[in-house]
């Protein structure tokens, strides 16, 4: 589906320009497993039969039916192969962004209590930029995403995870709901902790079985119960992909000689010089990330480590790519 | 504290700087003071990080710690100069195995000389700066005697301060004194004995001849020094020095008068190998008054004699001055010369000048009959008693009248008068006159003065022939002004009491005699001077002799006569304590004494009061030249010049000086400044430079450290 013009106008906020729209607008987003759909929409569905969406070739086994061995094979091959056919389906992805305070990080030299958003545009043309934080990358992501599967008039859902779910609007796959979530995405100052598995928890029991699951979050919480919540999903029949985000001054620390670090969800402090900890930190930092994807991989998960330095589209524009080539 | 103990620290005030340990501590707490405060996502993984790598950080920062402060301290400690020493060099008296060397620098006027642009006082003062160089600070102990007129040690006694040494070393330079050697050596030998350890005694010295002659007869000389002092004696390099001086400048007459011709003389040396041709200017009152050239062969001395037509009374300062050569001190003399418009008469007697009938009476109304500026002589009279060499040295002759009872004193320095040349003539009337005699010939010691001791006094009044004077030595240089008629009219005068001769002196002269036959006057020449007796005396109770004219004749003549051919006055030295002269007054409020320098500048003087009046002496001139004396609207000149010894700058034979040691069971090593280079043992190591190495070793290894633990 294209967007018109004044569609795109309507989207135009802090997460989803209309420079961003531009660039999405030949991009496609689908699920690598078969789901469950209520309408007709694209996505594979494991109910089997007659459907317009040829999906492989197997062995005629005496007993198919004859009208489903594609005669043009054997004309060529002299061998019988019978087609099998993809029924479609519509897809439901529930986006699950982490607006705990970890994610209102922006790096260490900006300022400390900033308003949430990429950029406010003056009429004179000339950006005030704001460092991105984890959020921000986040939600571009996020939107980005919301507004591919809305141009597949797929089912989108927003939720953001602070103490469990915070916010959550239900899937919808108009315009009004994409740019409704884009509104909360805006709305949402992140603060306090995650609490990440309890918020998939109840993001699962508010979805149906092999819904889409995209979680937005750094996983500084423990690993083991987001992952059996995520695990839930996955038994459940969904897909997960996780987006691993990390500003790029936590993936590689700053020069600061003889700082106080104050965690920004647990206010612990410590004092240390990063250039006597940068080797073991970055050793542990590389084991953190390995971890996670190894284990997100290992449980099926498809893992992206999302950085702040690199602007969120071409991320996107790369995970698509890489979906797709695997798909 | 073991260790201390032998460590001595050359410059401990340096241990101070370790206050600058302080600074890498502070940096150190400084760096652990937190400047940033970061809110961070999440501050698990920096925990894990800061745990597993505490201990080693901690162990880091106080390996660097101890790093920076090692090397702060060893910089330190090196300024500080330690030397490593055994232990028995904690002090002089047990320090065996560190060495004292006591420097003897040759001050002396002659080490001026040039050879070309740099001075003998500047290669000496090298060679002892190169000796001081060689010592080990902190071990050795040295002092430096300065050889001058008073030889004088720099500091109170052995030391280690090399530092403080050298520095009272740079303020030396060449005097204008004649230095002492002897002196300098038994000083020398003084600070040597203080010090208990290897001695040693470096002369540096121009080794001229006529110093080192005093070194020479000096019979004692292993006396002065310390047993096992090796001496080391560093002489001048061989060079020509051509050297022309000026030297006892003086004048003629001794006592000259206003507007009479005055003869001003002055003695040329040639001290070069060569013939020289010599000019010398002279200079009266800063103005020009004559040059003269003379040829003078190698060695040869030489008068220069200017003449004078008149000269105002006065005081006159007069300048000799020849051309700058190789040594420039002595190629200047100076000179200060009094005119009178009076002979100056001193007539010592004891009677009241005022009682007529006296000798003094007498005497006085001959010399100066109109009692005021008309007349040729000035005259005063002063008392045995109160007779002081003051007024002797203004006298151009003197005459004893009557004397009570001759002091010792007043005898010594009627004879010490004659002695430097002044004339005498005593008359014998009343009084102790054989014992007076007797004082005063035995004040001259053991030659005597006197033509011939008093032989009994004898009274003729009573008989039928009194004495008379009719026999003389007319033509004799004396009595050359007593014309014939005087003579003549000497004959008639009667004498009734005179003394006679005792023993005549083989050298005395008989001048006039009685009509005896005995001798009535004689003379003798001792010293520079002459002394004349007269068996008579003016006085009224003795004879008529002041009643005639001749009397008044007799007496003017032999006064003119008896003034000295010279001037008697010693030479005035740079270096040797001056005596004015002239006495001022003791009144205070003749106004405030000041002395100034050939410079201008102050001069230090003493004043002793001396029979009511001022003696003025200037302890130690130390340049030649005219110095002033002020005393209100009273200026007084004095004039003092360079020993002329220090001119003549032939070096001593070393051969000749080794032996004369070496016979004195003293090892002597001569060497020439150039090329020397001296030796010592030493009984300590100075390893500060050791501390700078070690120091900067440390920086190197915390500099590495601090690389390779960032990386």
């Amino acid at each position: 589906m294209a967007f018109q013009t004044r569609q795109k106008e309507g989207l135009s906020h802090n997460y989803l320009q209309i420079s961003d729209l531009q660039r999405l607008e030949h991009l496609s987003f689908s699920s690598r497993r078969t789901v469950e759909g209520q309408y007709s929409g694209q996505h594979a569905t494991p109910q089997r039969g007659k459907s317009v969406e040829f999906r492989d070739y197997r062995q005629y086994i005496p007993g198919d039916e004859l009208s489903n061995v594609d005669w043009k094979v054997y004309g060529r091959s002299d061998k019988l192969f019978i087609k099998i056919f993809e029924h479609q389906a519509d897809l439901t992805a529930h986006l699950l962004v982490d607006a705990s305070a970890s994610m209102a990080f922006r790096g260490i030299r900006a300022p400390r209590s900033q308003p949430v958003g990429y950029a406010k545009r003056t009429r004179g043309g000339k950006d005030a930029k704001l460092p991105l934080s984890k959020y921000d990358c986040a939600c571009g992501l996020a939107a980005g995403l919301a507004f591919l599967i809305v141009k597949e008039k797929d089912r989108v859902s927003f939720a953001a995870a602070r103490e469990g779910l915070y916010e959550h609007l239900p899937p919808s796959s108009s315009v009004v709901n994409l740019s409704g979530i884009l509104k909360v995405m805006e709305r949402i100052n992140p603060s306090g902790e995650a609490q990440l598995s309890q918020a998939i928890r109840e993001l699962a029991g508010k979805s149906r079985k092999r819904d889409l699951l995209i979680v937005f979050s750094d996983l500084l919480g423990t690993s083991g119960e987001i992952m059996n919540a995520l695990s839930l999903w996955l038994h459940r029949g969904g897909e997960v992909i996780v987006f691993h985000v990390m500003h790029e001054e936590e993936l590689t620390l700053p020069v600061v000689p003889n700082g106080i670090f104050i965690d920004s969800e647990t206010a612990e402090r410590i004092r240390l010089n990063v250039e006597d900890i940068r080797p073991e930190y970055d050793a542990r930092m590389k084991v953190f990330l390995e971890g996670w994807s190894q284990t997100c991989r290992g449980n099926g998960i498809d893992y992206v480590l999302s950085s702040t330095a690199e602007p969120y589209h071409e991320q996107l524009f790369r995970f698509l790519t890489r979906r797709a080539a695997s798909a | 504290m073991a260790l201390l103990a032998f460590i001595s620290l050359t410059s401990p005030a340096m241990l101070g700087g370790l206050a600058l340990l302080a600074l890498p501590v502070v940096a150190h707490l400084l760096n652990r003071h937190a400047r940033r405060t970061v809110i961070f996502p999440s501050i698990q993984l920096l925990q894990q990080s800061v745990a597993s790598q505490s201990w080693l950080f901690r162990m880091r920062q106080r390996i660097l710690l101890a790093l920076r402060c090692l090397a702060v301290a060893l910089i330190v400690f090196a300024f500080a100069r330690p030397v490593w020493f055994n232990a028995s060099a904690a002090n002089p008296s047990a320090n065996a195995g560190a060495t004292g060397v006591v420097i003897l620098l040759d001050g002396s006027a002659s080490t001026a000389q040039r050879s070309g642009s740099v001075s003998l006082a500047h290669t000496l003062r090298a060679g002892a700066n190169k000796t001081l160089d060689s010592l080990s600070a902190g071990t050795d102990f040295a002092n430096i005697v300065y050889a001058t007129a008073r030889p004088q040690a720099l500091l109170p006694g052995m030391t280690r301060n090399l530092p403080a040494l050298r520095e009272e070393l740079g303020r030396l330079d060449a005097t204008y004194e004649r230095a002492d050697l002897p002196q300098s050596i038994a000083l020398a030998g003084q600070l040597l004995g203080e010090f208990k350890g290897k001695r040693r005694l470096v002369i540096l010295s121009d080794l001229q001849q006529s110093n080192w002659q005093d070194v020479k007869q000096q019979a004692d000389l292993a006396t002065l020094l310390p047993p096992e002092t090796s001496v080391t004696v560093i002489g001048p390099p061989a060079a020509e020095i051509e050297n022309v001086s000026l030297s006892q400048p003086r004048f003629f007459p001794a006592q000259p008068l206003a507007d009479q011709p005055l003869q001003l003389i002055v003695r040329a040396s040639n001290f070069a190998t060569r013939e020289k041709q010599v000019r010398t200017v002279l200079k009266c009152d800063g103005e020009p008054a004559g040059e003269q050239i003379v040829t003078l062969g190698s060695g040869e001395q030489r008068d220069v004699a200017f003449e004078l037509p008149r000269v105002s009374a006065g005081e006159h300062r007069v300048e000799f001055a020849t051309s700058d050569d190789g040594l420039a001190a002595d190629d200047r003399a100076y000179l200060v010369v009094k005119t009178v418009e009076r002979l100056p008469v001193l007539i010592v007697s004891d009677d009241n000048p005022r009682e007529p009938g006296s000798a003094g009476y007498f005497l006085i109304r001959a010399l100066a009959p109109h009692n005021d500026a008309h007349d040729r002589f000035d005259v005063r009279q002063v008392s045995t008693t109160r007779l002081s060499e003051a007024d002797l040295t203004t006298a151009t002759a003197v005459f004893v009248g009557y004397v009570g009872e001759l002091t010792a004193p007043a005898a010594k320095l009627l004879s010490r008068y004659i002695a430097d040349g002044g004339g005498v003539l005593i008359f014998c009337g009343e009084g102790p006159v054989a014992r007076n005699l007797k004082v005063l010939d035995e004040s001259a010691g053991e030659a005597g003065v006197l033509p011939w001791l008093a032989g009994p006094a004898r009274d003729s009044s009573l008989s039928r022939e009194s004495l008379r004077i009719t026999g003389g030595k007319w033509q004799s240089r004396l009595l050359a002004d007593f014309d014939e008629q005087s003579q003549i009219a000497m004959a008639q005068i009667r004498f009734q009491r005179t003394w006679t001769v005792g023993a005549l002196r083989p050298d005395a002269q008989v001048l006039l005699t009685f009509s005896d036959g005995s001798a009535a006057l004689g003379v003798r020449n001792t010293g520079l001077g002459q002394c004349l007796l007269a068996n008579f005396s003016p006085a009224l109770e003795t004879s008529d002799l002041a009643k005639y004219g001749s009397f008044v004749a007799l007496v003017q003549s032999l006064a003119r006569q008896l003034r000295p051919a010279a001037t008697t006055m010693k030479p005035a030295l740079v270096g040797d304590a001056y005596r004015h002269p002239t006495t001022l007054s003791a009144d205070p409020e003749a106004g405030k004494i000041a002395v100034f320098g050939p410079g201008g500048g102050a001069v230090p003087f003493k004043i002793d009061g001396e029979a009511g009046k001022l003696a003025l002496q200037i302890p130690r001139p130390e340049r030649p030249g005219f110095y002033e004396i002020q005393r209100g609207s009273e200026r007084y000149a004095a004039a003092i010049n360079v020993d002329p010894r220090e001119s003549d700058l032939r070096r001593i034979d070393k051969g000749a000086l080794t032996s004369h040691f070496e016979n004195q069971g003293i090892g002597l090593e001569v060497n020439t400044a150039a090329g020397w280079d001296p030796v010592f043992s030493t009984g300590g190591h100075p390893f500060w430079g050791n501390c700078f190495v070690a120091a900067l070793c440390f920086v190197a290894v915390e500099l590495f450290l601090v690389g390779l633990w960032r990386r």
